[in-house]
């Protein structure tokens, strides 16, 4: 058993053992449910135990009811634990008056980094015309968007070509169906621009290292999804798959430093 | 020297602070659908529990899922014979179609003959309602038994709970068989509203952690209700054991907590088991 199989097979922390960043992790009370330890403060106690060195934001309010306040919010948790969390900067589609201002907001004051698209709870195409209208920000100032709900993978594969500037990572490495990993695969080895996070609450055996083999571990960047789900729980899947330590290295923290540009 | 040897917890690299992990949630056996790197025999099964460490599994046959009891019992006993890692677990159902055989007493005679100590329901693949009036009869095996009753309700994402899990039946299932041991499998994060007032009300509850993913779900439950209540499960081999076994062993709680869900709750109550 490797080192980093070893510390997540007895829940050893991996402080000093890899630098670990969340791309995608959440903060405030779920939609639907309730999930425990989602203030700031708890989450962090969390991320320590663990040893998870910072983890990348949207509020819950801001994939669900209140885009603008959930954004506010996570710029006040961002202040307070400037080396802890990074920015998403959630755009709802359906408010387009507001879309020009609140990326400016979020990406001059608030000092976002990336931005999270949710058109599943948002209810709205990746391609759409509000989305583009981000994307055509998000080309100009090179950003990351981290999408949630995709419609088909060839939406993606066209918005890839045509946003050069934009790295796009897929929630959840896009799919909770493993019959649909083939079309994630394709498009996450064959665009240079899209990458996969690993977060997902559906771990079929064998499916992580079956896409991490295929896409290569460059293409894949750790994610928690946590509060909305266990942060060990998504973590294990890599900590315990059969890829290389140096592999894992890379997923867990290094490849998130370079896409999101973190220092 | 341990990365984080500053936590007493983990002071010590000894085989004290070993967790030893007993799924009370595996089968064997081929399934219509496969995914990439599913196995199916017990060969490949035992070398995936090695790979995790993951000493024993309380298995069933993958075929009873779909096609009820038979032949899916009889085969699991011949492909666990001589293999102590693997300990069966039957699948049952209501026998008003006679699928158990025409005396219920004699299935149950003939599990306990064959040393089977815990059996699975599949309500929403069966197709059978959790009712009193109809598997009343069975839990009254059970109970008398003493026998662990896994309940699978066809769970792969969370959001299946909503319709898949019939609260009001488990309560009542509960209520009236209060010795019966009760283990709920692939519950998912979004339970606990539904769950923690049965929790509350009812000793012989139990979930297994195979998808209990709720954030700082495993430091709640200890809390409030008690690690007694918590049973390590996986899901293997057609989901991961990794998610569960990082869960439990990152999980806030201190090492005996996490001994007794690994593997201790489940040992004890196949061991309480009523042969006679």
């Amino acid at each position: 058993m490797s080192l980093l199989a070893g510390l997540g097979r007895e829940g050893r922390s991996l402080r000093r053992q890899a630098n670990v960043i969340d791309c995608h992790a959440h903060m405030g009370p779920c939609l639907g449910f309730d999930c425990p330890g989602s203030s700031v403060e708890e989450m962090v106690k969390t991320m320590d135990r663990v040893g998870i060195e910072k983890a990348c934001v949207s509020h819950n309010l801001a994939i669900g009811p209140d885009f603008k306040l959930g954004n506010r919010l996570v710029h006040e948790a961002v202040k307070k634990y400037p080396n802890r969390f990074i920015g998403y900067a959630v755009i709802n589609p359906n408010y387009p008056e507001d879309i020009e201002n609140e990326l400016d907001l979020c990406f001059r004051d608030y000092g976002m980094r990336a931005i999270k698209f949710h058109g599943e709870l948002h209810k709205y195409a990746l391609d759409g015309e509000n989305y583009r209208r981000v994307l055509d920000f998000a080309e100009s100032e090179s950003l990351t968007i981290l999408c949630h709900g995709l419609g088909k993978f060839k939406t993606l594969c066209e918005l890839s070509s045509e946003y050069k500037n934009v790295n796009f990572l897929i929630a959840h490495y896009g799919t909770w169906d493993m019959r649909t990993l083939p079309e994630v695969i394709e498009v996450a080895s064959k665009a240079p621009n899209v990458f996969l996070d690993s977060s997902g609450s559906v771990d079929w055996f064998g499916g992580f290292d079956e896409v991490v083999l295929k896409v290569g571990d460059k293409k894949m960047l750790f994610g928690s999804d946590f509060p909305w789900g266990n942060l060990p729980f998504t973590m294990g899947r890599v900590l315990l798959s059969r890829i290389s330590d140096e592999k894992k290295r890379r997923i867990l923290g290094e490849n998130a430093n370079a896409i999101l540009r973190i220092d | 020297m341990p990365a984080n040897s500053e936590d007493a917890s983990f002071a010590s690299e000894s085989k004290e602070d070993e967790v030893l992990l007993f799924d009370c949630n595996s089968t064997l056996g081929r399934r219509a659908a496969r995914n990439p790197r599913s196995v199916y025999n017990v060969h490949d099964l035992l070398s995936v529990m090695d790979s995790y460490s993951i000493t024993r599994a309380l298995v069933s046959h993958a075929s009873c899922e779909v096609s009820g009891p038979t032949p899916g019992n009889e085969i699991l006993m011949s492909e666990t014979k001589g293999t102590s890692r693997l300990v069966p677990c039957w699948v049952v159902l209501p026998n008003h179609t006679k699928e158990l055989g025409e005396d219920i007493s004699d299935f149950f005679r003939r599990m306990l003959s064959n040393d089977v100590k815990a059996a699975k329901i599949y309500p929403v693949s069966h197709h059978f309602s959790l009712s009193e009036w109809s598997v009343g009869h069975i839990l009254e095996k059970l109970d008398e038994h003493r026998m662990p009753l896994l309940i699978d309700f066809n769970i792969v994402h969370y959001s299946d709970a909503v319709m898949n899990v019939q609260w009001d039946k488990v309560h009542d299932i509960c209520a009236r068989h209060r010795d019966l041991p009760v283990i709920l499998l692939r519950l998912g994060a979004n339970v606990d509203r539904n769950l923690f007032p049965l929790l509350g009300m009812f000793e012989n509850l139990h979930v297994d952690l195979s998808y209990y993913t709720v954030n700082e779900g495993i430091e709640r439950i200890c809390d409030m209700f008690g690690p007694e209540h918590l049973i390590f499960g996986t899901g293997l081999p057609v989901m991961s054991p990794a998610g569960p076994i990082s869960m439990l062993m990152y999980s806030n709680i201190p090492l005996s907590m996490k001994r007794s869900i690994a593997s201790e709750n489940l040992e004890r109550m196949l061991e309480s088991v009523v042969e006679q």
